[in-house]
């Protein structure tokens, strides 16, 4: 706005000069040349002076011949189709000027109204030059001005049309629904689906109003001269409320091509109930269709009827082997210091992989770069504090987080004699470090530590950790072309302290390392055609089994099962295209291979009989390095959208994956203290297809969203076990595994409000997840070689997530849950042996536990707003299992004094309130 | 804006709070029930008509199911057999006393009531243990209640696989609430009357032998050496009547091998509760018995020859708890004015009451049988080898 110009030029000798433009006769050929270099040709070759501008013209090249013309018809002809006019001034001098017309005279009444002078109007055509002044200073801020068309000597009318596109500057998307109005509020157009507006605009200076959701509030100044077009860019928004951060997405759930993703915010999620008030992204995450768990109580997530251990948790890009605290009930992950997390659970993108069913993408926020900043809650379990501080103003911040447990009073007051008994302690930390070396290259470090000390009898203490760090450094080499690359390291350990006083107390202890290096680079070919492509390296290294005596006195020998290591890599290449307006796809292809690599000990089986010590034929030994095995294929990840209208699209999408490493166990649910296995020689990788479709339509203004998806799965070479395995310390671990096959299939309905004081979703599945486990000996073989129901076979699944705000600072939430029973293996019969009964067990999950409902209700307080609080408080009190509904959670058969009793647990049976107090400063 | 003064933060936090976790009892609907062959087939070193327990699975709330007519052989070295006959339903004897002995190959072979034949592979007697000690010490138990434990160690004498079985045959003293010299006969019938008489038989005190039940096993193969130290192998609390006076424990243990190991654990883990939230998926436990020709027919079966060795240990109260209290007994009594009170003689008739004393005299006091007569519950003969302090 500040080169802006003020012209007024008064010209008095007129007459003259102009005939003066007219005697010379000049003959000129330009021949593939510039408008700037015809002018400085004519400059150069006559006695004309010509005063422009360079940027004014184009480099679009010419072609004219001129014989014998005047200048002023050179000049106009030249200057035809840009928005340059000309004014002749003589004797020699030529100025140019853009957009303005240098007028020769004022315009009537300029000086005020002249009574002496009587005017006369010309004939037919009423002129009307158009003058601006500079405005108020402080109104214009930042007010761009535009200038549209070219002012014609005579303007024939009022209003001119302008017409245009919007798009996202960073994305290049279209901008749909962006008002454009006036100054005075008054609407003029809204932009289309396609970014497209069309105003009617008086002539002259305007200053336009453009609002969308996610974008930048912008103003400017379009001064029009003629009909023309306009095609404008604007940012996101900045701001950092979540309500725009969020509905700035509005449409991303119909238009993005791949179906089955769920983001979840981690400051959404603080109103929502959860025990012991503890907020938790990842039980949010187990509302949403398609993510559940085996209970109240069991580790790990099955999403989509996959296991346990098919889901890669990233935390900062850093693979987090256990997410959970003291089994299932607390997430490991602080809440505070995480912004988003994403859950993939239909199509995930070719950039990830290594697992069958989904990948839950965590990322920490960066530290407040401006100003010390901090979050504290207090809880009845645990308590937690975030800190974010810059290091260099507007460079680089650091964020630290901390989060300690106290649950051993809860543990002790509980009736149940076995919690009783039990101990918990845990604690996690994370910090990150983030530096915005200049606009285009930003580096991000994290690192995150959590510890879980826990006994469930007075002589074993059990100990696991999960440890991760990684460095990203993501580069920009263009506004097209970007890169991240990243290396990080995680690992997971478990020990298993036995101490009774006698000479068998030992340690045992488990470890998995991954080291990753990983280049991911998207390329921006264009608004309709983006390419994400790279390749990653992955290095592990097991230590599957140390045991060792746990003092002195201890007899037990010191013994380490080989170490297993491999290395798992693959490139990938997707391409999302547009191919119209209405019809994107997602093309990604991955290639992975893995590696089983010495030094090593492989034991080869005969043919044609079930594995174990007995039947082995062969001992191979591999050197250090040398690769056992190698195991590799293609991935294909496929998605299309078809948009029928702008709110309603359709999804359908292909997926294959494969997995290379494996969790180890024998019990129904994971626990923490299962091993992570390697795929070698004698354990095949899994493999997964799905295919999903889905149909997503936003209602009322983006008020809801309903999708409703259908997907079914299947999976190959999946783990389980023989009856009774023994499965930590063995050195022939693949005798007690059997690999099966899975299969699952369901349909989820979303129904989620986002706007209003009544916010929430409403989710249902209907899915099924089976298993069958086959093999030519009975004693590979469950349920006859027959698919019979997983263990996480919930068919309805219903939950909503609600909450009201009455005012600005009071809430009421609700979370309902219903479930299908989960399926539990009971006794066919019972048996005497040894003078003690005993339930015989045959056909695996043959029975459901009875429906599993709960109703959580919790109120929220939030501070006030003063603006000049020190700080900002916000309460929540909560009821978990409000119905005190006595859930089981697993029924069990225990040969007790002889005889066999049968139970059923329950977590929490009955109503648990808490109070949580959290403070933001 | 300055930051450093807005650095305030105070947690306040009331809590509740009495979590409910709970277990508690529940009833299945009945599931497809499956009838499953149970073989328990374990020869051991003593010298004796060996037992093989052949039955069946059973409903839940029905009575065992003993498979009558069963063929059942021992081969010996592929050779020679040593048969065995049905002692009773379910129970099959061998038909001479033998001893299992080392270097010899022995194999089970069962041909059920329906004519399915199940075999065993060849399985060869483990080595000798010894039990090296046994102790009691005063504990408090996972639960902390106050009791005595009672440990064993053991040695591996010979070449064995590390896995130890134990089992026990408890002894103990059982003496009467009441102790009266006296006891009511009977005189006549119609009428009713009673006399007071000097008892002939010994009622006061017994001893009471009941045996294990529960599945105790240990494993040394971790070890440097094959002994089993401290291994617990019952836990008596202290106020249990067992051990109110003398107690006596014989520890029986048994050399197994890793397919004995693996069937007892795996049985065990299926019927205990260690870990409320994370449970082992049962399955069929099969042991190493297999119907011969069809794999799909199921069985329950486990053949073992096992080397055993037995000790005994004797404590009395004191030993352990010193002067603290012991089990309390509480009997009630009724009173009687007449030794032809029809209902005193219909309650001495049906065995239900005995006579305890008189107080004052000629009013009779009665109490129910079990305060009074040992014999109910044990055997009123002091075992041989009961030894007193």
């Amino acid at each position: 706005m500040r080169n802006y110009l003020v012209l007024i030029l008064f010209v008095l000798v007129f007459k003259l000069s102009y005939s003066q433009f007219n005697e010379k006769e000049l003959s000129f050929t330009f021949e593939n040349v510039s408008r700037l270099e015809a002018l400085q040709k004519i400059n150069s070759d006559t006695e004309y002076q010509i005063y422009y501008l360079q940027n004014w013209f184009t480099d679009s090249l010419i072609q004219k011949k001129y014989t014998n013309k005047n200048i002023e018809d050179i000049i106009a002809d030249l200057l035809e189709g840009t928005t340059v006019n000309y004014f002749l001034y003589p004797p020699n001098k030529i100025i140019l000027t853009n957009n303005n017309t240098i007028y020769s005279n004022l315009p009537e009444g300029f000086f005020g109204k002249d009574s002496a002078k009587v005017q006369t109007v010309s004939a037919s055509r009423k002129v009307t030059p158009i003058f601006y002044a500079k405005g108020d200073e402080s109104a214009s801020k930042n007010v761009e001005t535009i200038r549209v068309g070219r002012e014609i000597g005579a303007q024939s009318k009022e209003t001119y049309t302008l017409s245009g596109y919007i798009t996202n500057y960073e994305s290049g998307d279209p901008i749909p629904d962006m008002t454009i109005s006036t100054n005075d509020n008054r609407l003029l157009a809204v932009t289309s689906f396609e970014g497209f507006y069309r105003i009617e605009l008086p002539v002259g200076s305007n200053i336009l109003k453009f609002r969308a959701l996610g974008i930048e509030r912008a103003e400017k100044e379009i001064i029009i001269f003629n009909d023309g077009t306009l095609d404008l860019e604007f940012n996101e928004s900045l701001e950092q409320l979540d309500e725009v951060v969020v509905e700035g997405d509005i449409y991303k759930n119909i238009e993005e091509t791949v179906s089955g993703t769920e983001e979840i915010d981690s400051e959404e999620s603080k109103t929502i109930p959860l025990v012991l008030g503890e907020r938790d992204v990842l039980k949010v995450a187990t509302a949403l269709p398609g993510i559940s768990s085996a209970g109240e109580g069991a580790t790990g997530f099955n999403v989509r009827g996959g296991k346990a251990d098919q889901n890669l948790v990233l935390f900062d890009g850093a693979t987090m082997y256990n997410p959970q605290h003291f089994f299932g009930i607390f997430s490991a992950i602080n809440p505070f210091s995480i912004g988003q997390l994403e859950v993939y659970k239909g199509n995930i993108p070719a950039k990830f992989g290594g697992r069958l069913s989904s990948v839950f993408d965590i990322k920490t926020k960066d530290g407040d770069n401006s100003e010390f900043k901090g979050e504290a809650s207090l809880g009845p379990v645990t308590g937690n504090l975030v800190l974010e501080t810059p290091v260099v103003k507007g460079k680089s911040s650091f964020m630290f987080g901390a989060r300690g447990a106290y649950a051993n009073w809860i543990l002790r007051s509980m009736k149940e004699e076995s919690l009783s008994k039990s101990r918990a302690t845990f604690y996690d930390g994370v910090a990150n470090y983030t530096h915005q070396v200049n606009e285009n290259n930003k580096i991000k470090a994290t690192a995150y530590y959590s510890k879980d000390n826990f006994s469930i009898s007075s002589d074993s203490l059990y100990i696991y950790d999960n440890s991760l760090v990684s460095l990203r450094w993501q580069h920009k080499f263009n506004d097209k072309h970007l890169s991240e690359v990243q290396i990080a390291n995680s690992g997971y350990t478990f020990n298993i302290e036995y101490e009774r006083g006698a000479n068998n107390d030992f340690d045992l202890g488990y470890k998995i390392n991954e080291t990753e290096a990983r280049i991911n680079l998207d390329y921006l070919h264009s608004a309709d055609l983006k390419f994400n492509y790279g390749v990653e390296g992955k290095l592990y290294s097991v230590a599957p089994g140390t045991l060792e005596p746990l003092n002195e006195e201890s007899s037990v020998e010191y013994n380490s099962l080989a170490k297993e290591r491999a290395l798992e890599s693959a490139a990938y290449i997707s391409a999302n295209y547009s191919i119209t307006k209405k019809f994107a796809v997602d093309l990604g292809l991955r290639y992975s291979t893995f590696m089983a690599l010495g030094e090593r000990t492989q034991y080869e089986y005969e043919e044609g009989t079930p594995k174990n010590q007995g039947t082995v034929r062969d001992t191979i030994q591999y050197g250090n390095n040398e690769v056992i095995e190698t195991y590799g294929g293609p991935e294909i990840r496929a998605g299309a959208r078809y948009l029928i209208t702008p709110s309603l699209s359709l999804k359908a999408g292909y997926n294959r994956s494969i997995q290379y490493v494996h969790i180890l166990t024998n019990n129904t649910t994971i626990s923490p203290i299962d091993t992570w296995k390697l795929s070698d020689l004698n354990i095949e990788p899994q493999t997964g297809h799905q295919y999903s479709f889905g149909v997503f339509k936003n209602l009322d203004a983006n008020a809801y969203e309903i999708s409703l998806e259908g997907f079914y799965k299947t999976s190959d070479k999946v783990l389980d076990f023989k009856t009774g395995a023994q499965l930590l310390m063995n050195e022939n671990v693949e005798t007690e595994v059997l690999q099966g096959e899975g299969k699952s299939y369901g349909v989820e309905f979303l129904l989620r409000k986002n706007k209003g004081k009544l916010n929430g979703w409403l989710g249902y599945t209907y899915s099924r997840s089976f298993l069958k486990l086959d093999s030519e000996f009975e004693e590979e073989r469950v349920n006859n070689g027959e698919f019979f129901s997983s263990n996480f076979d919930k068919p309805h699944d219903l939950s909503m997530v609600a909450n009201y705000k009455f005012t600005k600072r009071f809430s009421l939430s609700a979370n309902f849950v219903y479930q299908t029973g989960r399926p539990v293996t009971v006794p066919v019969g019972n048996f005497t042996f040894n003078d003690a009964e005993y339930a015989v067990y045959s056909d695996r999950n043959s029975y459901r536990i009875p429906d599993f409902y709960r109703l959580d209700l919790g109120f929220n307080i939030e501070g006030n707003h003063k603006l000049n609080k020190v700080g900002h408080s916000f309460w929540t009190i909560s009821v978990y299992n409000v119905l005190g509904r006595n859930n089981p959670y697993s029924v069990f058969y225990v040969t007790e004094n002889g005889n066999v009793e049968a139970y059923k647990s329950s977590i929490f049976s009955i109503p648990v309130p808490s109070i949580t107090y959290n403070f933001k400063f | 804006m300055p930051t450093r003064n807005r650095f305030i933060f105070l947690l306040v936090t009331g809590v509740l709070l009495a979590i409910g976790a709970c277990t508690e009892p529940f009833e299945v609907e009945t599931t497809d029930f499956e009838d499953i062959l149970i073989i328990n087939a374990s020869i051991t070193t003593e010298t004796k008509r060996h037992k093989i327990f052949i039955t069946r699975s059973y409903q839940e709330g029905d009575d065992e199911v003993q498979v009558s007519g069963a063929t059942v052989e021992v081969l010996v070295n592929n050779a020679s057999s040593i048969q065995f006959e049905e002692a009773s339903p379910g129970v099959y004897q061998s038909t001479v006393g033998f001893a299992a002995e080392p270097e010899v190959d022995y194999q089970l072979k069962v041909t059920d009531e329906k004519g399915e034949t199940f075999a065993s592979p060849q399985v060869q007697l483990t080595a000798p243990t010894a039990i090296d000690q046994i102790t009691a010490k005063r504990v408090l138990n996972e639960d902390g209640e106050d009791g005595v434990e009672i440990y064993v160690d053991g040695t591996s004498t010979g070449d064995n696989e590390g896995y130890f079985r134990y089992e026990y045959e408890e002894t103990y003293r059982w003496e009467s609430f009441y102790k009266p010299l006296q006891g009511f006969r009977v005189v006549s019938e119609s009428p009713p009357l009673l006399e007071i008489v000097y008892k002939e038989k010994e009622e006061r005190v017994c001893y009471v032998t009941e045996t294990s039940n529960s599945i105790l096993i240990a494993e040394t193969n971790n070890l440097s050496e094959d002994r089993v130290e401290d291994f617990p192998v019952r836990f008596i609390e202290r106020r249990d009547r067992r051990i109110a006076h003398r107690y006596s424990i014989l520890v029986k243990q048994y050399a197994q091998t890793r397919v004995s190991h693996e069937f007892y654990q795996t049985l065990k883990s299926f019927s205990s509760s260690d870990n409320l939230f994370s449970q082992p998926q049962p399955g069929l436990v099969v042991g190493n018995v297999r119907h011969v020709s069809d794999d799909s027919v199921k069985v329950v079966g486990l053949f073992e020859v096992v080397s055993f060795t037995t000790n005994r240990f004797f404590f009395s109260f004191q030993e352990i708890f010193g002067n603290d209290i012991p089990f309390l007994d509480d009997c009630g009594f009724d009173r009687y004015s007449s030794l032809s009170d029809p209902e005193l003689f219909q309650r001495v008739q049906s065995g239900q009451y005995k006579y305890i004393g008189e107080d004052p005299p000629f009013v009779y006091q009665v109490a129910p049988a079990g305060c009074v007569d040992c014999t109910l519950y044990g055997s009123n003969e002091v075992p041989d080898f009961w030894v007193e302090q």
